[in-house]
């Protein structure tokens, strides 16, 4: 095995993968080296319920449409293939329903049903955003976050119709009150807001911008499982000459002397080289983890040493419960039946009010009154026939709790099955109201609490699954730089955009990498702007 | 890379252990391979998954031949990552009066744990032990890695050649329970023992497959596991394929073999793709390679491929392997040997051979039995836990006999799993405190339905019986990888010498294709092949 690479990236999260394809592909000597087994540990599709039964255990739905990573890497050529659902979301109450369509007409339609004005105010942000999509996530979600664009962000108030002065001491609530008047339009569209986690909806400013990019999110399913977009970023890495070492924990990163670095793997990897050299490497571990591994190195980039030294993951992570089911027909069903053909349901809360109670109530930590309140659920066989070849169809619901529990014992409380029995309980008890004969039709169930979680992604300390909380102090020119102020380093973790399945966070890194070695310029494959690619390739794809 | 016509040297259809091992060899050799898998992971019948951070290898788990295997060296396996893990203390037996028979790697250390039983077995047992590891190591293991010879030549081959040759032609067509009484073995729970060993991957008690003996008893008791778990061994030939300038194309579902005049020149996938190449390599089941791949091909050679597969008989029982992931300490086990613990398989709930036939039986008759070994591999390999999570993590694994006919639906499923582990829990009170994290179960059915050449379970791709091993597998036209179609070659677990991770088909595959297309084998012979062409067995 070689010795020596133009670039290592540590960690194959599936923003690591990314990165380390557009490097191998740019013609740097690339590799990857993994704690796990397998890749991309929150992208992957399992069979939890025995085999032939697949589960996409954590990223259900896809937001690669938004992204320039699909068309820049081909991926599919690599085996990847995307459905395209004409109503991709939709919120679901007891008796009603809203969903989301790709057709915008078709949503204002929706929602309607709740309020005419409502309705017209949508289809007019709408048609005022849609052209500037590109333009909008390029610069404020495919950029390294920096401080002189902060403006741009706040300029993103004129599509709501709010100057910048104002949309900056905005939050999501405050928007979405003056936007609608429909309290069902309220609370479905604050789930919307929630779910690419550019920041806290309940803070000024972030929330503010998370309501505009709101606007901006296109999703799919992969066809197959989630597992098919890291195995078509592994398989374009490898196309493109870059080399993937699994079971390869890496215990520390050291300065060569004369520049470049070397990087040293665990005595635990079964490799009998233990030992890399590379001139750039790109930290794809969470800023705890990373530090740990940079050592004193760490100290040479005075604003990553400070930031990851007191770095919070602990703000709120994903519990998700799994339900094997004989059958799923929505209680709402008599309101709009398209919401039978949505992948990606969200639950939202009861009432406006409730809303604010309810964010209120997390922030509190007090976890046993909000069951449930919030949640995202993937009921992808919905539109991908492949995944309920079984006979079964498994429905997933996801919702984000506080990590600390400090009301309950500490984080040590999610290891407590019989604590947290009683959550996973309440959400068969809601969706027993949501699902018809959901009881009946249960065959059977399962979760993963957030330590679960960090059990299966050793980055994600007590389960944060974004490289740390995403508000704040840690919100965008808050997160890490991914240039650290060490020549050659670089982190594609913990810094702006989340690291998620548009792939954000391994493309801005790429970048970096790249135009600082001076190969960008030439890759004449590197042109695709957000969204486009998808747009494109709109016509030929599958469509439920 | 796709899309369109492409062409390349060698096309190998499978990319489990077999397939990446033709590849990586026939890729170093400088020819242009693809490896066409129709899933999205590699592996096969290798297959770890990695669940909460406990990695569970849901079927392949312990290697038998590990390091003694060509590829091993001639792939340079062990630095991609390969690294076995052989624990000293391997098998313990426990039985109802609290006594425990345990077996070592070292036979002298089993010797004196059978002294407590019979001292009389023991002696017989340093006999039949010293027996069986010379005819492994001079004659089995490397006839593993060449094509078969006729039973005939075979047999009188050994016949005229030395004693330790006319010994394995003695005993070649005994069944193991007649081998155990050749041996005069008399002490019911050491025959039950014995023969758990030697039948746990599938071998059947009452069936002429006494060459096969050697084999399985000597290194069931010298099992490895693949550090990472067992799928890392899978990942690393695929690199091996890689760093060669070889393709593992995933997502590749082969829907037939193209031919053209009674020669194969490729193979068409399931979008229609058209994959043109000098050569085929499947390692795929009889059943797929002589019905499904050949689409609407009759008569001729057709038609007699097609009997192969429909003659062939899936073993007559499978596995039932169930995994829990805990927070916890290891299993101990009160009032047993202290080392038991330290054991690699702990067997429970056999006292004889009759105890072992009986479960066998059951099988035949499609019902379960609570009886088989659990295993604690996370004392073997700190890798294969989240120990990044405070706590003390471990994995037990659950492994029997099962019948592929049986109600296998999920609650069936899953009450059978919990009547095994509480039998280990009789066993070790401890491990019921456990807190569990994950709990998998996989049934006979789970494995087909995870690597479909094992039909019904059928963890070898099809029995081994007399008929269907050695010069028999599948057939005698192929069971030395060429076939009756021109440049269409096997190299899976249904051919010579089978399945259980040797790597053996893959290899001779490989070896028989660089003969045919003209390209020098530049990984020379193993010794031991040498040698034993010098003493006249093969």
């Amino acid at each position: 095995m070689e010795k020596k690479y133009d670039v290592i990236v540590v960690g194959a999260g599936i923003n690591g993968i990314a990165c380390a394809a557009y490097l191998a592909k740019s013609g740097l000597k690339t590799l990857v080296l993994e704690k796990r087994n397998e890749c991309a540990p929150f992208a992957l599709t399992e069979d939890i319920f025995g085999a032939g039964i697949p589960v996409d255990t954590h990223a259900g739905v896809c937001f690669l449409p938004m992204s320039p990573v699909w068309g820049d890497l081909e991926l599919d050529k690599f085996g990847f293939d995307l459905i395209v659902a004409s109503a991709p979301a939709g919120t679901v109450w007891e008796k009603e329903n809203l969903v989301w369509y790709i057709n915008p007409q078709k949503t204002a339609e929706a929602i309607s049903k709740f309020s005419q004005k409502d309705s017209k105010t949508f289809l007019e942000i709408v048609s005022k955003i849609m052209p500037d999509i590109p333009e909008i996530l390029q610069e404020a979600v495919f950029s390294p976050a920096e401080e002189e664009k902060e403006d741009y962000l706040w300029s993103l108030g004129k599509y709501l119709g709010f100057p910048p002065e104002e949309f900056k001491t905005m939050n999501c609530f405050e928007i979405l009150d003056l936007l609608y008047e429909s309290e069902r339009v309220k609370t479905a569209s604050f789930g919307a807001c929630d779910i690419a986690v550019f920041g806290d909806p309940a803070e000024k400013g972030e929330g503010a911008v998370m309501t505009a990019l709101a606007f901006t999110i296109v999703i799919g399913v992969p066809a197959g499982g989630m597992h098919t977009l890291p195995h078509s970023l592994v398989r374009c890495f490898k196309y493109y000459g870059g080399t993937l070492l699994l079971n390869a924990p890496v215990e520390r990163v050291e300065r060569k002397e004369g520049g470049g670095f070397r990087v040293f793997l665990s005595e635990d990897a079964p490799y009998p080289q233990k030992e890399f050299e590379s001139k750039c490497v790109v930290m794809h571990t969470s800023p705890p983890i990373s530090l740990k591994i940079l050592g004193d190195l760490a100290k040479q980039d005075d604003d990553f040493y400070k930031k990851a030294k007191d770095w919070d993951m602990t703000g709120h992570c994903a519990f998700t419960s799994y339900f094997l089911l004989k059958d799923l027909r929505w209680e709402s069903e008599s309101w709009n039946p398209d919401i039978a053909k949505v992948p990606f349901p969200l639950r939202a809360y009861d009432s406006w009010e409730h809303a604010k109670i309810s964010v209120q109530k997390m922030k509190n930590e007090e976890v046993l009154d909000v069951i449930g309140d919030i949640a995202e659920m993937y009921n992808l066989s919905a539109v991908d026939p492949s995944r309920a070849k079984s006979g079964y169809r498994v429905l997933v619901f996801e919702m984000e709790y506080p990590i600390n529990l400090r009301r309950y014992g500490g984080k040590q409380k999610w290891d407590d099955r019989s604590f947290v029995d009683i959550i996973h309980n309440g959400h068969i008890e809601l969706l027993s109201r949501l699902i018809k004969n959901f009881k009946e039709n249960l065959v059977a169930s399962m979760y993963f609490t957030p330590i679960d979680n960090w059990r299966r992604n050793p980055s994600a300390i007590y389960g944060h699954e974004l490289g740390g909380d995403v508000s704040g102090p840690q919100w965008y020119t808050g997160r890490i730089y991914p240039r650290s102020k060490i020549q050659g380093l670089y982190f594609s973790n913990g810094i702006w955009p989340a690291s998620l399945t548009h792939l954000g966070s391994g493309y801005v890194a790429a970048t970096c990498v790249a135009e600082d070695l001076g190969v960008k310029q030439k890759q004449e494959w590197w042109r695709w702007k957000p969204y486009e690619y998808f747009l494109k390739k709109l016509p030929e794809l599958k469509k439920i | 890379m796709s899309g369109g016509k492409e062409m390349f040297d060698v096309i190998v259809i499978g990319a489990g252990p077999n397939g990446l091992t033709a590849a990586g060899y026939l890729a170093k050799s400088g020819l242009k391979v693809a490896v066409l898998e129709q899933y999205v992971e590699t592996g096969g019948g290798l297959v770890t998954q990695e669940i909460c951070g406990f990695k569970l290898n849901h079927h392949a788990t312990y290697m038998l031949l590990g390091e003694l295997m060509p590829p091993y060296h001639d792939l340079d396996l062990k630095s991609w990552g390969v690294k076995f893990i052989k624990p000293e203390k391997q098998m313990a037996f426990l039985f109802k009066d609290k006594k425990s028979l345990l077996f070592f790697s070292d036979p002298k250390k089993t010797k004196s744990e059978i002294e407590k039983f019979s001292q009389k077995d023991a002696e017989r047992f340093e006999k039949m032990y010293n027996e069986f590891s010379e005819m492994f190591y001079e004659f089995l293991l490397p006839a593993t890695y060449v094509p078969p010879l006729e039973p005939v030549e075979q047999t009188e081959k050994l016949q005229n050649s030395d004693e330790l040759g006319k010994k394995i032609a003695e005993i070649s067509e005994m069944t193991p329970i007649e081998i155990l009484d050749h041996y005069g073995i008399s002490d019911k729970k050491l025959r039950g023992s014995l023969l758990y060993i030697i039948c746990m991957f599938g071998l059947e008690p009452d069936e002429a497959v006494g060459f096969l003996v050697p084999i399985y008893f000597t290194r069931v008791i010298n099992s490895a596991l693949v550090k990472g778990g067992t799928h890392h061994l899978a990942s690393s030939l695929r690199r091996v394929v890689e760093s060669s300038g070889g393709h593992v194309i995933t997502s590749a579902k082969v829907k037939k073999l193209l031919l053209k005049d009674g020669s194969a020149y490729g193979v068409e996938l399931e979008n229609g793709q058209v994959i043109t190449a000098r050569a085929i390599i499947s390692t795929l089941n009889p059943e797929q390679n002589f019905i499904e791949l050949m689409g609407d091909q009759k008569d001729g050679i057709f038609d007699e491929l097609r009997d192969v597969a429909e003659r062939w008989e899936w073993e007559e029982f499978s596995l039932f392997i169930a995994h829990r992931g805990i927070v916890g300490k290891a299993p101990s086990y009160p009032g047993y040997n202290e080392h038991v613990r330290e054991c690699l398989n702990v067997v429970m709930g056999y006292e004889s051979d009759d105890d072992v036939m009986e479960h066998i039986n059951a099988c035949r008759q499609g019902k379960l039995e609570v009886k088989g070994h659990g295993s604690t591999l996370s004392l073997f390999d700190p890798l294969l836990v989240p120990n990044h999570v405070p706590g003390e993590h471990h994995i037990l694994r659950w492994e029997c006999w099962a019948p592929y006919n049986a109600d296998w639906s999920y609650q069936a499923k899953k009450e059978f799993a919990k009547k095994c582990f509480d039998l280990w829990c009789e066993y070790s009170p401890d491990i019921a405190e456990s807190n569990v994290i994950v709990e998998i179960a996989w049934s006979p059915k789970d494995i087909e339905q995870h690597t479909l050449t094992m039909k019904k379970g059928s963890i070898k791709h099809g029995r081994y019986s007399s008929l269907q091993m050695g010069y028999n597998r599948p057939s005698p036209e192929c069971s030395s990888s060429v076939t009756p179609i021109k440049n269409f070659y096997l190299g899976g677990a249904s051919m010579h010498p089978g399945g259980m991770v040797i790597l053996g088909p893959g290899y001779i595959a490989a070896k028989k294709l660089c003969e045919d297309l003209g390209i020098e084998w530049k990984f020379g012979e193993p010794e031991m092949i040498k040698r034993a062409r010098e003493k006249g067995y093969l």
